[in-house]
């Protein structure tokens, strides 16, 4: 059953339907809230806020348009205001071993150590850059859903892509060669 | 090789970010949404019972105190009838209350044209 399917059916009050789609985005939903707060656990309850605020919206639903970037703008609502009550700061400081870890991987725990790397470096990103790569690169969504779901136009989407890339692969540089 | 300026995702990238993001727990996450989406259900039922028990209470409290005023007020005339008795159990005279009969019409008649 499609999205615009099930968005109907929970907006005539059928719970089921809202849980398949709960079902369908609950990763990249909860990814998305962790690239954004950095904390898994806030980042679950951000997602859990947003599906839930997702649900009570549902009625008013434009069910012409897709439902993924409406979704996802409401859980993005849910996790900013949740890292606003957190009092996250936009960049956090990068931890004082991350570099001793930069300059020698061990092939051995490489990909472990690359994760947390990557997520380190992320956080360091600016906000709307983080929800950028993660939604284009790791979630396959075009840059006009994640437009539409962060509310800036296009262009400033390709750019925060490109530049989140760059920073990326600049720091991460020595990791991925190695992962290549 | 994935450039910055490409407009499809880079593989690596985010192949890399899905798991250092990749959430555990998948079930355990869905059902927690359906539990909250109960117990929310739940509570916006008693949100709306509570919103109507106070203006319930004055309504219910108003008709209550309708009531007993028509009551009250369709009980009044008998109250009002049974007042002599009520004084004559508190121990006054009952001739008081039946007082003396008033000359007859046929006295003052006789008396006017005796006057003449």
């Amino acid at each position: 059953m499609t999205d615009a399917e099930l968005a109907a059916r929970a907006a005539h009050g059928d719970d089921n339907a809202f849980g398949q789609l709960v079902d369908r985005y609950a990763p990249a939903a909860r990814r998305v809230a962790r690239a954004l707060l950095g904390s898994d656990a806030d980042a679950d309850d951000a997602a859990q806020e947003g599906f839930l605020s997702a649900w009570k919206a549902i009625g008013r639903f434009d069910q012409s348009r897709p439902f993924r970037p409406w979704l996802m703008r409401i859980v993005l609502n849910a996790a900013r205001d949740a890292g606003r009550r957190r009092g996250i700061r936009e960049t956090d400081a990068l931890s004082p071993d991350a570099a001793d870890r930069r300059a020698g991987p061990d092939v051995e725990a490489g990909r472990a150590l690359l994760r947390d790397r990557l997520r380190e470096v992320l956080a360091t990103l600016p906000e709307r850059q983080r929800v950028a790569i993660t939604m284009f690169d790791a979630e396959g969504y075009a840059h006009a859903e994640i437009a539409e779901a962060l509310g800036v136009p296009e262009g400033t989407v390709r750019s925060d892509v490109f530049h989140a890339r760059r920073a990326l692969r600049a720091d991460l540089a020595p990791f991925l060669e190695d992962v290549r | 090789m994935t450039h910055d300026h490409d407009h499809l995702p880079d593989e690596q990238l985010g192949r890399l970010l899905r798991e250092s993001l990749e959430p555990d727990w998948h079930g355990a996450f869905v059902g927690r949404v359906g539990v909250a989406m109960r117990a929310d259900a739940e509570s916006a039922r008693w949100s709306v019972l509570a919103a109507w028990l106070r203006p319930g209470l004055v309504a219910a409290t108003g008709i209550a105190v309708m009531t007993a005023l028509g009551f009250a007020l369709l009980q009044a005339p008998a109250d009002q009838a049974s007042f002599a008795d009520m004084v004559v159990a508190e121990g006054v005279p009952a001739a008081m209350l039946a007082g003396e009969p008033g000359p007859s019409n046929d006295l003052m008649l006789s008396a006017v044209m005796e006057g003449r």
